[in-house]
C-alpha cells in the first residue's frame, strides 16, 4: 500500500523529532541511569517511532525499534538494569533510526547489517541479565515478599475494543495489537464475531471483529490506552478497571471466561460487573468507569494521560509562514502609504484610527517574524552527542556549557550554521583540549570545558564558543603556511594574520591527519558558510589559555524599524537598532576636522561622510545631522543631510546583480511607490577600516 | 504535434538602441514599461542605472549604452525600460534595459538565423547570438547573458562595421 508522499514526509519530520528527543533524553539519562521517567520517555517514543513506522511503510525501522523497545520494556519493569553499554547501544541505534528513515533499498540493505548487529548485542545483554535475574529469584524464593507486592499492584481491566471498519487500510495488523496488550500482563481474549456478515457480504478490506478482553495487569491504564495509540480515533475503545486484584488467579473467574467464550455470548459492561462481583467475593471492588470511548471521539477522564506532550505545538509549513509574510510586508506598504495620505489630509478622526491600525500593524509583523525564529537550543542536542562520542573516543574529559540558547535566529541561517558549529566544536575537542594527563601536568582542571554562548547585540547575533586548551601556536601556524607556501617565509605578518591563515584552504596544523578533523578542509568551509549568510568569523587564542571563536551574524528580518535619512536627493535607511543617538553639526566644522573625529558624550569618536562615501559632489547644508551607530560596543558617527524620521520597511534583495555591493544590503520600497536603499553599517565599518590603514 | 514541441514562437521583439535594431525572443521579454524614475545605486558600476519598483518588486535597470561605449542614455518620448529574464551563474534573473523604442514583433524562423559575424578577431561580437534580414532589414539578435558576464565595453561603432559588412554581402549575393 503506497500512501501520499506527503503523509511520508510528515511522518519523517515528526519521526526524526522524536529521534532527537529520545537523543536527548539519552544524553540526560547517561547523567541519572536510574531516573525512570527518562526511561519512561524513551519507551513512549520508541513506541511511538514503532507504530508510526509501521503505519506509513517503514518496516524496517518498525522491527528494529521493536526490539530495542523490549529491552526498555524490560529496563522499565525493572528485569534488567540500565547500563552504560545498553545506553551506548542505544546512541547507536538511535543513528541508525535516522539511516532508516529512507526508503532507498539499497541504502536500507547496507544499515541492515548494523541493524543485526545491535539487536545480537541488546540480546546478549538480555539473555545475560535474565539468567542473572532467575539465580536471583532462586535465591530469593525464600522471601516471598517481593513477589506480593508485586501481586499487589496488580488489577484487572476490562477493554472493548472495536476497531473501525476501514481500520485495514492503514496497514494496522489488529492482531500485534492484541499481542503487545498481553505484553502486558495475564490476559484472556475473546473475539466477538457477531457481526461478521455472512459470507458473501463479507469485504475482505474491511474489519468486522471486535474483541473483548481481560487483562490483569501492573501497568497504568495509560500504557494500556497507548498500545491503541494509532487506532483510537477511529475505534471504540473501553477501558475499565474492574478489580483492583489479579482476578485470574480466581478459578471461578478464569472457568466463567472460558464459558463466556465458547457461548459466544455478547458481553457488556453490566454483564462483566456480574461476572466480577461473583469471583470476588471477599474484596470489595472499587468500580469505576475510568474510561469511556466514542467512536472518533474519544474523551480520557484521566488527568495524567494527555500529560506527556506538554509541549504545545503546532507543525506548519515554511511555506504558508512565506505567504503569510509576504501578506504582512504587503501591508506594511500600504500601512505607509496610509501614514502619508493621513498626514497630508487633515480628515477628523482618520489620524487617530491611521495610528491604531499602525499599531496593530506592527504587532502582527513581530508576530510573523517570530514565527520563523528558531532558538539556537535546536541544534545542541547535536553537539552534546558529538561531544560525548568524540570525547570518548579520543580519550578526553569534556564538557560542554550552552549560554543563551534561546536566541533566536532564523530557519534559513540555523540550517546553514549547523556545519560550521560542529566543525569548530570538533576542533575544540580535537586539537584544543588537552588529555587529562597534559592538561593534569599543566595545573588545569582534567575536565576541559567548552562553552558556547549566543546572545543579541545591536541587530546582529553573536556566537562565541571558548575553550580552555592549549590555544593555537602562532609560530607553528606560520611555520605551517610558509611549508604549505601560503605565505612567503620572509614575510612580517600581525598576530591577527597569523590566526587568519587558519582559514586560507588547504591548511591544517594538526601534525597527523586524524579521523575527526585535520584534512585542512575545515575552517575555509566554515568560513564559506558563515560568509554565505553574510556573517563573520573571528579567532583568538592564547597559548595554554584556550581559543575563542566569534561568530557574527546579522539578524536576517525581512521587516525592519528603520531611520529614514536624505543625502542629497536620495533616500536611504539605517537600521533602527544600530542607531544610539542624533545630534547636530556645522558641516563647516566637519570639513574642518582633520582626523575625521567628533565629540560624543566627552569621547571622541570617528565620523563618515555619507555625501563622500557616495560620491555626492554637490555641496553640502550648513548644518549636517550626525547619526551615532553602536556597532558591537564600537561608536562612530555618520554625517547625513537630513533625519526624516523612523518607518516601517519592508526589505527587499537587490538581486544577483548587485551582489558585488558592499554598502546596500537590501531596498525598500516607500509608502509613496519610491526605493529607499538599506545602508549595510557593518559594511561601512570596513570603510572605515581601509581608510585607517592607508592613513 | 512534433512542431509544436520543437519551436512553441519563433516571434522576436525588435527594438531600438543607440541607432542600431536589436531583437529578443519574445520568452525572454517580460514586460514593456514605461520611463520611470530609477533610483540610483551609489558605488556601483556606471551602466547599472539603478532600481525601479516593479509591482513591490526591486528590478535593477541596466543602460546597454554605456556598455556600448556611448554617452548615458537620454530619455525621448518614445524610450521605455523593456523587463527582460536572463540567467546569470544558473539561475534566472529579472531585469530591465533602457530602450529607445520598441518596435514590432517578427516572426523570424530559426532557420532564417545567420551566425554571429565573425570577421576576424578585430572586432568583439559575442553578444550577439545572431543576424537575421526580413523584409530587406537587418537585426542583430542579442544575448543578455553574455552581455552581464562580461565586464568588457562593446563598442557599438565595430557593431555598426560588423552590420554594414553583412548587409554589403547579403546584397551582394
Amino acid at each position: 500500500m503506497d500512501l501520499p508522499s506527503e503523509f511520508k514526509t510528515k511522518f519523517v519530520n515528526e519521526a526524526l523529532d522524536n529521534i532527537t528527543e529520545i537523543e536527548q533524553i539519552l544524553l540526560e539519562l547517561e547523567l541519572t541511569p536510574d531516573n525512570n521517567n527518562h526511561i519512561e520517555s524513551i519507551f513512549r517514543g520508541l513506541h511511538t517511532l514503532k507504530g508510526g513506522g509501521s503505519m506509513f511503510g517503514f518496516n524496517k525501522l518498525s522491527e528494529f525499534t521493536h526490539h530495542i523497545e523490549t529491552v526498555y520494556d524490560l529496563v522499565r519493569s525493572g528485569e534488567i538494569v540500565l547500563s552504560q553499554r545498553i545506553i551506548s547501544l542505544t546512541f547507536n541505534a538511535v543513528d541508525i533510526f535516522k539511516k532508516l528513515l529512507v526508503t532507498d533499498e539499497d541504502i536500507l540493505q547496507t544499515v541492515s547489517e548494523q541493524c543485526n548487529e545491535i539487536v545480537a548485542s541488546f540480546r546478549e545483554i538480555v539473555d545475560l541479565k535474565k539468567e542473572e535475574r532467575k539465580l536471583q529469584q532462586k535465591e530469593n524464593s525464600v522471601h516471598d515478599s517481593s513477589e506480593d507486592n508485586l501481586k499487589e499492584a496488580t488489577a484487572t481491566y476490562y477493554i472493548h475494543f472495536y476497531p473501525g471498519k476501514n481500520i485495514l487500510k492503514n496497514g494496522t495488523n489488529l492482531l500485534y495489537l492484541i499481542d503487545d496488550l498481553l505484553e502486558l500482563g495475564e490476559g484472556f481474549v475473546i473475539p466477538g464475531l457477531g457481526e461478521v456478515p455472512d459470507f458473501n457480504e463479507i469485504n475482505p478490506k474491511q474489519s468486522y471483529i471486535y474483541w473483548d478482553i481481560f487483562l490483569a495487569t501492573n501497568k497504568e491504564v495509560s500504557e494500556i490506552s497507548d498500545v491503541f495509540i494509532f487506532v483510537e480515533s477511529e475505534s471504540t475503545l473501553e477501558i475499565h478497571k474492574v478489580s483492583n486484584t489479579n482476578l485470574f488467579t480466581s478459578e471461578q473467574f478464569v472457568k466463567t471466561l472460558n464459558e463466556i467464550a465458547s457461548r459466544n455470548n455478547p458481553i457488556n459492561l453490566p454483564s462483566v460487573k456480574k461476572l466480577v462481583h461473583k469471583s470476588q467475593s471477599v474484596n470489595k471492588t472499587e468500580f469505576k468507569s475510568k474510561t469511556k470511548g466514542n467512536k472518533g471521539n474519544k474523551k480520557y477522564e484521566i488527568d495524567s494521560f494527555n500529560n506527556h506532550n506538554s509541549n504545545n505545538s503546532v507543525r506548519v509549513s515554511t511555506e504558508k509562514i512565506d505567504v503569510l509574510t509576504s501578506l504582512v510586508s504587503e501591508l506594511v506598504i500600504v500601512q505607509e502609504q496610509l501614514n502619508l495620505i493621513s498626514a497630508a489630509n487633515q480628515v477628523p478622526g482618520l489620524q487617530s484610527a491611521t495610528d491604531s491600525l499602525q499599531k496593530l500593524t506592527s504587532q502582527l509583523r513581530d508576530g510573523i517574524l517570530n514565527m520563523s525564529l528558531i532558538p539556537i537550543n535546536s541544534l545542541v542536542v547535536r553537539f552534546q552527542r558529538l561531544v560525548r562520542d568524540l570525547s570518548s573516543k579520543l580519550g578526553k574529559k569534556v564538557k560542554l556549557q550552552i549560554e543563551g540558547g534561546d536566541t533566536e535566529i532564523d530557519k534559513s541561517m540555523i540550517d546553514n550554521l549547523s556545519d560550521p558549529l560542529l566543525h569548530i566544536i570538533r576542533n575544540c575537542i580535537d586539537h584544543g583540549i588537552e588529555s587529562p594527563q597534559v592538561r593534569n601536568a599543566k595545573g588545569k582542571p582534567e575536565t576541559g570545558h567548552i562553552q558556547l554562548k549566543a546572545f543579541y547585540s545591536g541587530a546582529n547575533v553573536i556566537i562565541k564558543i571558548e575553550d580552555d586548551g592549549q590555544g593555537i601556536d602562532l609560530y607553528k601556524v606560520k611555520e605551517k603556511a610558509i611549508e604549505r607556501n601560503l605565505i612567503d617565509a620572509n614575510s612580517d605578518l600581525s598576530d591577527q594574520e597569523i590566526m587568519n591563515l587558519i582559514f586560507t584552504s588547504g591548511f591544517s596544523t594538526s601534525e597527523n591527519i586524524t579521523q575527526v578533523s585535520g584534512r585542512g578542509v575545515g575552517m575555509d568551509v566554515v568560513r564559506q558558510n558563515i560568509n554565505a549568510v553574510k556573517g563573520t568569523v573571528k579567532i583568538d587564542s592564547e597559548k595554554n589559555v584556550g581559543t575563542t571563536i566569534t561568530i557574527t551574524l546579522p539578524l536576517v528580518l525581512s521587516i525592519i524599524d528603520g531611520l529614514l535619512i536624505r543625502v542629497f536627493d536620495s533616500q536611504y535607511i539605517i537600521p533602527l537598532s544600530v542607531v544610539e543617538h542624533i545630534f547636530f553639526k556645522e558641516s563647516l566644522s566637519l570639513d574642518q576636522s582633520i582626523q575625521e573625529i567628533v565629540e560624543f558624550k566627552g569621547t571622541k569618536i570617528p565620523f563618515l561622510n555619507l555625501r563622500k562615501e557616495l560620491n555626492v559632489d554637490a555641496p553640502p547644508p550648513e548644518i549636517m545631522q550626525m547619526i551615532v551607530i553602536n556597532h558591537h560596543g564600537d561608536f562612530f558617527a555618520l554625517a547625513v543631510d537630513k533625519v526624516i524620521g523612523k518607518i516601517q520597511s519592508v526589505l527587499k534583495p537587490l538581486g544577483k546583480l548587485y551582489d558585488e555591493n558592499k554598502y546596500f544590503s537590501a531596498a525598500t520600497i516607500m509608502g509613496d511607490g519610491s526605493i529607499a536603499l538599506l545602508l549595510d553599517t557593518n559594511a561601512l565599518v570596513y570603510a572605515f577600516d581601509s581608510k585607517i590603514l592607508v592613513n | 504535434m512534433d512542431k509544436v514541441k520543437k519551436r512553441i514562437t519563433d516571434a522576436y521583439l525588435s527594438f531600438c538602441l543607440a541607432d542600431e535594431i536589436f531583437a529578443l525572443h519574445v520568452s525572454q521579454v517580460r514586460k514593456i514599461l514605461e520611463l520611470v524614475d530609477i533610483t540610483e545605486v551609489p558605488r556601483t558600476p556606471d551602466y547599472m542605472r539603478g532600481v525601479i519598483n516593479l509591482r513591490g518588486h526591486v528590478l535593477p535597470v541596466l543602460d546597454l549604452n554605456i556598455k556600448f561605449g556611448l554617452p548615458p542614455f537620454q530619455s525621448t518620448k518614445t524610450s521605455c525600460i523593456l523587463v527582460i529574464e536572463t540567467e546569470l551563474d544558473n539561475e534566472a534573473i529579472m531585469l530591465g534595459i533602457l530602450v529607445d523604442s520598441v518596435q514590432s514583433v517578427l516572426k523570424i524562423k530559426e532557420e532564417q538565423i545567420l551566425p554571429p559575424p565573425s570577421i576576424g578577431k578585430k572586432f568583439k561580437t559575442d553578444f550577439i547570438s545572431g543576424m537575421t534580414r526580413v523584409e530587406e532589414k537587418f537585426y542583430m539578435i542579442l544575448d543578455m547573458n553574455l552581455i552581464l558576464k562580461s565586464n568588457d565595453v562593446f563598442s557599438i561603432k565595430d557593431i555598426k562595421k560588423v552590420r554594414e559588412s553583412v548587409e554589403n554581402e547579403n546584397n551582394n549575393s
